[in-house]
Parts: C-alpha cells; sequence; structure tokens
C-alpha cells in the first residue's frame, strides 16, 4: 500500500454522498516500535478539502495577513476542510474510501504542526 | 495508543529532501509505504519511497513506473525493492529528512552507481577525475 493511493482518492459517505478527495493525511507517532527510530507515524485520519495551499503559505495559524483577498480565500476554504478520523473509514478499494459517518457529522482538521515551524 | 508528535503526509513528509548521514544529498521522498498494525486496525509508515518509479507511479504513470522499477531493480541486483528506504533509518525529521545510512548503501542511488561503474568508469581519462 502506498500513501499516494490514499491521497486523491474520493470519499464517500452512507448516503453515497462524494464529500471530495483526500487533501492529506494525518499522521501521529504512536504505531509499532521501529528500532531505532521510534515508533512509527500512524495513519490518524483523512483530511479533505483544498486546504494544504494556504497551510503551506502560513496562512493556516494566521502568521501570514496578506493580502487580504488571498487570506479571506484560505479562510473560505479552511472552513469547508472536514477530518475523517481513521476509525471511520470502513473499506478503501484504492480509488474510493467509504466511511460511516455521515458528512455533516464530520469536524474540521485539528492544526497541522504547523506551517513554517519544525514538526 | 497514547498521543504522540502529528505532521501531515502530504505536507511535511513528501517532496522533501533526503540526506545521508553525511550531509550528502540523496534523493527525495516520492511516495510512503504504509503497513497494517498487527490487529489489522491501523495503517502505519513503513518505508520511504525514492526514485522515478516511486515518482511516476505516484504520479499516476503506473505502466512507466512498473518500467522503471524494473531497470531500476535490473541494475541494481540483490538490493530487493531499490526505491525502498526502511523508515527505522530515519534519524531526523526537519526542513529536510535524514537517514542513518550512507549515500552509497541506498537503493535511490543504485542507477547513478551502474552509470559510474559500467559507463563513465570505461571512458578514457575518468579515472582522473578528482585531479
Amino acid at each position: 500500500m502506498r500513501l499516494s493511493e490514499l491521497m486523491h482518492a474520493h470519499v464517500i459517505d452512507p448516503d453515497c454522498n462524494d464529500l471530495g478527495s483526500v487533501d492529506d493525511v494525518r499522521l501521529v507517532q504512536d504505531g509499532p516500535v521501529l528500532q531505532p527510530f521510534g515508533a512509527a507515524f500512524r495513519v490518524d485520519g483523512l483530511v479533505l478539502g483544498r486546504r494544504a495551499i494556504g497551510t503551506r503559505l502560513g496562512y493556516y495559524r494566521g502568521d501570514v495577513v496578506g493580502p487580504w483577498l488571498l487570506r479571506a480565500l484560505f479562510r473560505r476554504l479552511q472552513r469547508r476542510a472536514k477530518y475523517v478520523p481513521w476509525e471511520a473509514v470502513q473499506t478503501w478499494d484504492g480509488d474510493v474510501v467509504r466511511i460511516a459517518t455521515r458528512g455533516n457529522q464530520l469536524g474540521l482538521p485539528p492544526e497541522p504542526a504547523g506551517a513554517g515551524e519544525r514538526p | 495508543m497514547s498521543a504522540g508528535r502529528t505532521l501531515w503526509a502530504g505536507l511535511r513528509l513528501l517532496d522533501r529532501q533526503l540526506v545521508d548521514r553525511n550531509g550528502r544529498m540523496a534523493g527525495c521522498v516520492d511516495d510512503l509505504e504504509l503497513a497494517t498494525t498487527e490487529d489489522g486496525q491501523h495503517l502505519y509508515v513503513s518505508a520511504i519511497l525514492s526514485g522515478p518509479g516511486a515518482l511516476a507511479q505516484r504520479l499516476r504513470r503506473r505502466r512507466y513506473g512498473s518500467w522503471m522499477r524494473g531497470v531500476h531493480a535490473l541494475v541494481s541486483p540483490g538490493e530487493g525493492d531499490p526505491t525502498r528506504i526502511a523508515f527505522n533509518l530515519v534519524s531526523d525529521i526537519g526542513d529536510h529528512i535524514t537517514v542513518a545510512a550512507d549515500h552509497e548503501e541506498l537503493g535511490s542511488a543504485s542507477a547513478e552507481r551502474w552509470v559510474r561503474d559500467h559507463v563513465i568508469a570505461h571512458i578514457p581519462g575518468s579515472g582522473h577525475a578528482p585531479e
């Protein structure tokens, strides 16, 4: 299995609504131990929505305040983003991820480990 | 499982520069290999995939990617999957990703080594390159 197969896969909720594609994957370092590295990065959830561009430019955490038009655009994109915890994933067949949670019950993604700061 | 360090794979890992233990550049993170935990409930990152074949597959050029991986494996006999760098070799994740291995040991450099040994070495005068 590859991360690239998961990225850009379409996420479908129980009502067969297409919630969009996977834009990023959140990892948490609490997986099986890989010596000498330590705990592996476990897939914690899927970030839906075109938000990564704003994050890369520093808009997510408010470090970048202008131009106002871009800030407004990225804030709007941020509000549309959704987060699917991995526990909600029922099946994944490559191009389609089916989840057990309805789209309107999904929350916003947790803050990333910082735009412009070391993870 | 307890909470640990978090990061976004696309933002923090993909396309990052790989640097070997001596500070030499050793390719880029073109993709990540995911494995299933023993209980089958979770996925975790088990390896970094680096090389033209890995990148082609990520860009949905699967036939070209398979061909490139085949060529890559041909010029690096005995190395298994030459694009695979086990994640336990990672020693630091920051602006770049440092791996606790030498550039020469990594499969991502095997095509370069093959060209050096089978092509460049046969060019008259190539043995004097450092002079």
